[in-house]
């Protein structure tokens, strides 16, 4: 196989499957924040909640 | 608690919220899936090949994703419409929201004229197919098919996109605008028609496998072809701005609207990368009317590639396609011309184009005066660009457009992280904003060889941006709550204050300002400073500002306390400013009178689980662009004759002698260096001092050192600490939120010592942020 076309493959691979892991893991963090009640970027940082 | 009677009398307006998940996550693709893909995909296809199209699509969706998480970030804090403008705005102040908005009017208004020229380009193709325009070609006396036919083509493609921008101005002017919930329908078939397509191709090589040859060269054109096409095409990315848009009408917007945008470009980038692919194997090498290599082929036909590329992959390709086309330019047409007109119109009402610009219509309810503007600037654009100048143009707004909003999630994540809900925060921050400002910046740079009018066109409209802004906005935007505003200000002369050291002293009330003036003394004396005294009166977010002025009693109090030691002395400048958030008016009041050092007092441990050594000290700590100088139990007239500082070989340390050296008595005091070696090493002074001295004033006539051995430096320092008047300590310096860790040692220190103390931070400068940063 033509080494243009194998760096092609992998890093079009790559590139669609960090795409999808950061998706995954985003949807994963958004749920977190939500459910643990975190307000601010320290709070959620800390992941605590300090009764605000 | 007192409130404004307009407050309570006038309920605000609100629109209800009812675009779910699915409606917004909709509004993002159907914005994404369009003309950038349709027209983007052939260009692409002859400039990088069939390999750079697939890599192009998949390398913009991973740059797309790391923008799209700034987009996510500040949604989900501040999910109100106005998108990048409203960032800008609460990130940087008027003068850069001005140019986001400007930026976002052009970068709309162009990508309108994009959707309408592509409306135009694929309906004219489909009627040409069916020979609908031959009669036209024979009135003009030339040959279907030939230069000059095409010519003609070139000229009703313009009328065709000029009459469509106009019915569709026409429409946002009845007020007519598509809703999100009709519009996530219409999406719904743009991206099953789009899905079908890839299906297709990969349905076309699994029975005939010699299509995959058709990528064989991979990059005919070289490497550097990618960064012009991923440019280019970026354009076909640009959904977010419209999701950001729905905060006002989204259900659970903290949560929706950053899932949406993560969700979108993750559909698009697969989309993108399964049609791209099936772009190229659509065609078989050999068939009638191929000629030379697919990419080639497909390259030819320019913008219309895409259209040529599909008819010859599925039954009916040519119909559905224009079908799609239709559909989706003139979805993404309406929205993007409700979009500028929202963006210009926003400018008109905050003061910062002409009234004209704010003008609403009485029967129409529609703000008529920047759709008027709006409709002039694509209706230029359309009629005299190429269309391949106007997708470069809307491409390299949008990129700067973006790269402001990564700097904005930057900037408000600093400086807003404990006043604003986060329903998203972005991993590996602040890496990932900034590798998306750099690769934003080097496609902008790039496009330059795509097309240079475009290159031309958006600096100028920058700089007219910037002239606008100087000349006419400056001075009559209107002010938001947003910004911090000065009450009562009493300045110095300026020349009596050259060469001064601007030291800023923050006073809270009467007993804080007792703790402070001493110390203060001490320091403007050796620094022949000049005195800023600052109060900052927090105003709660339920009371109108305009009560703000009833919170500033105890601060003038406080304020006159401290001038009454200081003012024979030193010249002092007085303000007293109201704001929502004490840290954020201290450190923009910093930046904007160029302090040099700030001091404040701090009463001691605190209760508080989230913060280390208070909610006002330890964002000041972190955020100020100076030397700080925090004291604690340093009030009334104490003596210090002996100080302990001890040292780790940061710059804060050598700030910490120089202080302490400072605070302790001029003949008598002595400043001990302490370094404890817990088995990985003691601190060497003498190259430590040396290598400060340039930047730092430490005498070394009264300075003594020791070193102890310990297996707990903090338990070694407390010790040590008994025998002292004062410890001065040096704050840790820390990368960005880091800092919202675990205490640090200096803190752990700070709230157990028994002796009054003085904790200091060093500005230790850009250069030096990022290399201790990286």
């Amino acid at each position: 196989m033509d080494k243009d076309v194998l760096i092609g493959i992998i890093l079009t691979a790559a590139a669609l499957l960090t795409v999808i892991t950061m998706a995954v893991l985003s949807r994963a963090s958004i749920e977190r924040i939500a459910s643990d009640g975190c307000r601010t970027a320290r709070q959620t940082l800390k992941g605590k909640n300090n009764g605000k | 608690m007192a409130s404004s009677p307009d407050s309570s009398s006038n309920p605000t307006p609100e629109l209800s919220r009812e675009l779910s998940l699915f409606h917004v996550t909709m509004m993002g693709l159907g914005m994404m899936i369009g003309a950038g893909v349709f027209l983007g995909m052939g260009i692409s296809i002859g400039e990088a090949g069939p390999g750079g199209v697939v890599l192009t699509f998949a390398l913009n969706g991973l740059l797309a994703m790391l923008t799209a998480m700034s987009f996510a970030e500040l949604s989900s804090a501040i999910p109100r419409a106005g998108g990048a403008y409203n960032f800008a705005r609460i990130g940087f102040g008027r003068g850069t929201s001005f140019l986001a908005g400007w930026m976002e009017w052009f970068a709309s208004s162009v990508a309108g004229s994009m959707y309408a020229l592509t409306f135009a380009i694929y309906t004219v193709r489909f009627v040409g197919e069916l020979h609908w325009l031959d009669g036209l070609y024979n009135l003009a006396g030339y040959a279907p098919g030939s230069a000059e036919a095409e010519s003609i083509d070139g000229m009703i493609v313009k009328v065709v996109a000029v009459v469509t921008a106009i019915t569709f101005i026409y429409i946002n002017f009845r007020g007519a605008s598509e809703t999100g919930k009709i519009g996530a329908f219409i999406t719904m078939g743009q991206t099953l028609f789009v899905v079908t397509i890839g299906v297709f191709g990969v349905i076309a090589v699994i029975k005939d496998p010699s299509r995959l040859e058709n990528f064989t060269p991979f990059m005919p054109e070289g490497w550097s072809k990618l960064l012009i096409t991923m440019g280019f095409t970026y354009v076909a990315f640009e959904g977010y701005e419209v999701i950001a848009q729905a905060g006002d009408e989204a259900i659970d917007p903290r949560r929706n609207l950053p899932k949406a945008m993560i969700y979108s470009v993750c559909i698009v980038t697969t989309i993108y990368i399964l049609v791209a692919f099936a772009t190229v194997v659509s065609v078989k090498i050999g068939t009638q009317g191929v000629e030379g290599p697919a990419w080639q082929w497909i390259g030819s036909f320019g913008e219309k590639g895409f259209g040529e590329a599909v008819a010859r992959l599925m039954p009916f390709g040519n119909f559905i396609l224009t079908l799609a086309v239709i559909f989706s330019s003139t979805s993404a047409l309406n929205a993007t011309i409700y979009s500028a007109t929202r963006a210009s119109y926003a400018l008109g009402r905050d003061s910062m184009l002409p009234k004209f610009f704010a003008f609403i219509h009485k029967a129409k309810n529609t703000p008529y005066g920047a759709l008027l503007a709006t409709s002039v600037l694509v209706l230029i654009v359309t009629t005299v660009l190429p269309t391949k100048d106007v997708a470069s143009s809307a491409s390299i707004m949008f990129l700067f457009l973006f790269f402001m909003v990564n700097l904005c999630v930057i900037k408000i994540r600093r400086s807003m992280a404990d006043e604003l809900t986060y329903g998203f925060l972005m991993p590996l921050f602040p890496l990932l904003p900034i590798v998306a400002i750099i690769c934003q910046v080097i496609l902008a740079v790039w496009l330059i060889h795509m097309s240079l009018i475009a290159w031309i066109i958006a600096p100028i409209w920058i700089l007219a941006g910037l002239a606008i802004y100087w000349f006419y906005a400056r001075s009559r935007a209107t002010t938001t709550e947003d910004e911090i505003l000065i009450l009562e200000e009493q300045k110095h002369h300026e020349e009596r204050l050259e060469g001064k050291y601007p030291i800023m002293v923050a006073v809270a009330n009467p007993a804080n300002a007792s703790q402070l003036i001493q110390s203060t003394y001490r320091l403007c004396g050796a620094k022949n400073a000049h005195v800023e005294l600052i109060h900052m009166v927090q105003v709660p977010d339920q009371v109108s500002l305009h009560d703000a002025e009833k919170y500033t009693h105890l601060g003038k109090e406080g304020l006159f306390e401290v001038m009454l030691s200081l003012a024979l002395h030193f010249p002092i400048s007085t303000t007293i400013r109201y704001c929502r958030n004490v840290a954020r008016g201290i450190v923009s009041a910093i930046r904007e009178k160029k302090t040099k050092m700030l001091v404040l007092g701090w009463h001691g441990a605190t209760h508080h689980t989230l913060f280390n050594l208070g909610s006002k000290i330890d964002p000041i700590i972190e955020q100020s662009p100076c030397n700080v100088v925090v004291l604690k139990g340093c009030g009334g007239n104490k003596v210090f004759k002996s100080a302990l500082v001890p040292i780790a070989g940061g710059p804060n340390g050598a700030l910490a002698l120089e202080i302490a050296s400072i605070l302790t008595a001029p003949d008598e005091g002595a400043v001990t260096a302490f370094s404890v070696d817990t088995g990985r090493g003691a601190v060497d002074f003498d190259q430590f001092i040396e290598a400060n001295s340039k930047k730092f004033n430490i005498p070394r006539e009264n300075l003594k050192t020791k070193t102890v051995k310990a297996t707990s430096a903090i338990k070694a320092i407390l010790a040590e600490a008994k025998d002292y008047d004062l410890v001065v300590l040096g704050t840790t310096h820390k990368p960005l939120l880091a800092q919202m860790g675990r205490m640090s040692l200096p803190e752990k220190i700070a709230c157990r010592s028994p002796k009054p103390v003085v904790m200091v931070k060093s500005d230790i400068g850009v250069r030096s942020w990022i290399r201790r940063w990286i």
